[in-house]
């Protein structure tokens, strides 16, 4: 200890440097759409995985060495990072792709600024479901067409038509493997949230049968 | 299952698996993957390696007092105080004879991590100090006052007997505790109850200057003017900030004191305590009393046969002439006759016979309160449970509140509960191994009703963790008291003896890992991921850390997702991407 020095410090203050804002904007989309692809493309570090354990019994912390029993799932979920300012980080989460796991998108929805939602012209049918939850969510979401090899074959009214999309939601193509496309379609997300912030209520939509 | 509907699984018999120690689950840690994470700087319970015995006999050295290991000669009585305190040990003790040697000591605890616990009496019971540094006050007994000023200057283990005695022959006195042999230092930082308060106020209103090494190793003069934020949390705030080396105060002139106790047989205990009820509320402030419940005689010397319990103890000290005194005492006098009458005036000197506090320690469970009245049907729970508990009641006291005690003002310290009608102090039993509760613990549930939901921190007694130490003030000071407490001694240097804070945890390896992994803000998932754990057990593990004060999380507003200045940044900077 410096006991020499002059002047009297306060040794080890708590350090406060702010409070740093995560905010978090969602990937989902059907299942091989391009979301981890999407995810690793936009993010500033590799896309990461992490991991949750679901099971039909709690135990207890302390159990965790090997004793996962046979009712034990894993569901994983990408994430990737874009360190906007100081105390200002974008977190992008792709959602897990077994549909079993809803309840685990509500954990991931919950306070996202907004949402892409890739779709694969290919095989439309499977974002049918995913489009359903995020319009009973209030979360703002555009569509991205994910054209594989650049790849655009349909017109957006007919895209439109297909899923069953209001007039007024966004559609961009994008480029999943591009990080450049995927900024883009970050940007088409915030510029939703922004216009999008009045109209809480979520847009109705008509039928959509899968 | 139903696609495309938030929460309809929520009745998904899928869970999240982790079970926190606490019995919280991983489901209830409401922590989005996206939460950031970052140290606080306050680290776990460092697996300390005990100083070399290079390291103590270079402490030796450097202190002018002796330096005591278990073991050692002497080692024992150091450790156990004046008056006792029951068995504990610490890693070493030194006997601090200088200020100097305090702060070396200090210097000591921060250059190898080491927590410290002081004592100066052994009143205040320190217990499981196991690996502290433990500087014993006892032999910096110098005093010196100030007529002119009239005021004291005492050093670190000065009683209140030292004060007392060297105030009278200036016809000045302190406005002291019960109990002239309680240390002064450890008395005063708890705010100090004095028996004259009413009257005169708390103890700690008189304080004017305190000389302090702090957990940095230095020595500071606080007062007004110096680090008045330090000088404010230690007038109430007990031993959470420093090693006090010396305290100056203000005296009073000398009390024309009326005082002593008035004893009655447990027969008439409840028409005793009925009357009091309804006499205290009318006393003036020149009068300050407290009435005890005796569960036993053992020690007493009363005259005539054997009275029954629980007798009752009526203390009283008026600051005025006998006349005045006696006529106010008049219907206590005469609700019952009193086995013994000590009331009488008498010097300020023998002050200890108003309460006439027990001198030797009793292994025993001690819990304290605040009431906001005292009624008849306050007096019928307090006599139910002293008659019927299966474990005895052996000690109750009440001391009246109000006068000089309600005493507010920008100038005061942060001594809590100054509005409460009566302190209540319950010694009983220690909890045996068959039952969870303790006899005070009973009786306190049974006066529940009439109770404030605080306690004097000088009355806490044996409940000496940080949630029941936070019971001693309102929330607003507490949380004052905890920023200090983290800006001055944010490793919890200071522990013992009620502290604001819960001493560092020992924490899991994943734990450990976790730490070092968000020094700098890191969000769940990213640990989750880094140390290839699922993240439920993170946010589990995280939740205990939060709740050790070692991680602060940082969580999104949901509120804010439609923030405009907040999304235009984010669109701004995202563009610049592009
Ligand atoms: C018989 C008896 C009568 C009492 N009467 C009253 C009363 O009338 N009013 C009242 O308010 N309280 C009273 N108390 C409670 C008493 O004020 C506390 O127990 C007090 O802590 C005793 O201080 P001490 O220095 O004598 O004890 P110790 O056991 O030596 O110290 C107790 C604690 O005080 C702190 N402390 C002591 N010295 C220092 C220092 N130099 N620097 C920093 N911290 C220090 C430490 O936290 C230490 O653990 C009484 C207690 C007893 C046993
Ligand atoms: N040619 C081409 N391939 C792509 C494109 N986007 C994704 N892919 C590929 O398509 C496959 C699936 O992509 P992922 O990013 O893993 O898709 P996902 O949505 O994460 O898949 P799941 O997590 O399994 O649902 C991978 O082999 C990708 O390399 C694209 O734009 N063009
Ligand atoms: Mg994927």
């Amino acid at each position: 200890m410096n006991s020499a020095s002059e002047f009297e410090p306060m040794r080890g203050r708590p350090h406060d440097d702010g409070e740093p804002t995560p905010v978090k904007i969602v990937v989902s989309g059907g299942f091989g759409v391009g979301k981890t692809t999407f995810v690793g493309a936009a993010s500033e570090i590799a896309p990461v995985r992490t991991e949750e354990v679901l099971t039909d019994r709690s135990v207890g912390v302390d159990d965790l060495s090997g004793t996962v029993d046979k009712a034990t799932t894993t569901v994983a979920m990408d994430f990737g990072r874009i360190s906007l300012r100081e105390q200002l980080v974008l977190y992008l989460f792709g959602t897990p792709g077994q549909q079993r796991f809803w309840f685990m998108w509500d954990d991931l929805v919950r306070g996202a600024i907004g949402a892409v939602i890739l779709v694969d012209t290919r095989r439309l049918i499977d974002s049918f479901p995913v489009i359903d939850y995020f319009e009973r969510t209030n979360i703002p979401f555009v569509i991205a067409v994910n054209g594989f090899d650049g790849d655009f074959p349909y017109a957006h009214e007919h895209l439109r038509e297909a899923l069953a999309l209001d007039a007024r939601r966004p559609m961009v193509d994008c480029d999943a493997r591009d990080t450049t496309s995927a900024t883009r379609t970050l940007i088409a997300v915030v510029e939703h949230a922004l216009a999008n912030r009045h109209t809480a209520a979520p847009v109705p939509a008509p039928g959509r049968n899968g | 299952m139903t696609p495309g509907e938030p929460s309809s699984n929520r009745a998904s018999p899928l869970v999240r698996p982790y079970v926190l120690t606490g019995g919280r689950t991983a489901d209830e840690v409401v922590m989005p993957p996206e939460t950031l994470v970052r140290a606080t700087g306050r680290s776990p319970a460092a697996s300390f390696s005990a100083p070399s015995a290079a390291a103590l006999s270079a402490l030796r050295e450097g202190i002018s007092g002796p330096v005591f290991e278990p073991g050692d000669e002497g080692f024992a009585v150091e450790q156990a105080g004046s008056f006792g305190a029951p068995a504990h040990r610490p890693l070493a003790v030194v006997g601090a004879r200088t200020s100097d040697d305090v702060r070396s000591a200090v210097e000591f605890a921060a250059e190898h991590g080491l927590p410290v616990a002081v004592q100066s009496t052994g009143h205040g019971n320190l217990s499981n100090t196991d690996g502290a540094l433990l500087i014993s006050t006892r032999r910096m007994r110098r005093l010196e006052i100030d007529r002119r000023q009239r005021s004291v200057k005492v050093a670190a283990g000065v009683i209140w007997r030292d004060v007392i005695d060297e105030a009278a022959p200036y016809r000045l006195a302190p406005v002291c505790g019960s109990a002239p042999s309680v240390g002064v230092i450890g008395y005063t930082l708890g705010g100090g109850l004095s028996p004259l308060g009413r009257t005169y106020g708390f103890s700690a209103d008189y304080v004017r200057k305190i000389e302090v090494v702090t957990a940095d190793g230095y020595r500071r003069l606080v007062d007004g003017d110096h680090e008045p934020d330090l000088f404010w949390a230690m007038r109430g705030g007990k031993g959470n900030f420093g090693v006090v080396t010396a305290m100056e105060f203000g005296l009073v002139d000398e009390p024309e004191l009326y005082g002593g106790g008035l004893y009655y047989d447990g027969k008439d205990a409840e028409a005793v305590l009925r009357s009091y009820v309804r006499w205290a509320p009318l006393l003036p402030a020149t009068m300050t009393t407290s009435i005890a419940l005796l569960g036993s005689t053992a020690g007493l010397q009363l005259p005539g046969a054997s009275a029954a319990c629980p007798l009752v103890h009526l203390r009283i000290a008026h600051i005025g002439t006998v006349e005045q005194g006696s006529a106010l005492l008049t219907p206590m006098r005469s609700v019952a006759t009193p086995l013994l009458d000590t009331v009488a005036q008498r010097p300020f000197t023998s002050i200890a016979e108003v309460h006439e506090d027990p001198t030797t320690p009793i292994a025993a469970d001690k819990r304290g309160g605040v009431l906001t009245e005292l009624t008849d049907d306050t007096v019928s729970a307090l006599l139910t449970t002293m008659n019927t508990s299966a474990k005895p009641v052996l000690f109750v006291e009440l001391r009246q509140l109000g006068g000089a005690f309600h005493r507010y003002g920008s100038d005061i310290g942060s001594v809590g509960h100054r509005d409460a009608a009566y302190s209540v102090y319950v010694v009983s039993a220690p909890i045996d191994a068959g039952s969870s509760v303790s006899g005070s613990t009973r009786l306190l549930e049974a006066i529940a009703p009439w109770a404030a939901g605080g306690v004097p921190v000088n009355f806490l007694g044996s409940a000496n963790a940080p949630a029941d130490v936070a019971r001693a003030w309102d929330a607003d000071t507490h949380h004052r008291l905890i920023g200090i407490k983290q800006a001055w001694d944010p490793d919890n240097m200071f522990r013992f003896g009620y502290p604001l804070i819960a001493p560092p945890r020992q924490v899991s390896p994943e734990a450990a890992e976790l730490l070092r992994r968000c020094q700098e803000a890191t969000s769940v998932a990213e640990l989750a991921a880094s140390l290839g754990l699922p993240l439920g057990v993170v946010r589990v593990l995280l939740a205990d850390l939060v709740e050790a004060g070692m991680v602060n999380t940082y969580r999104f507003d949901p509120e804010r997702a439609a923030d405009t200045q907040l999304l235009g940044e984010v669109l701004d900077e995202l563009r610049k991407r592009v």
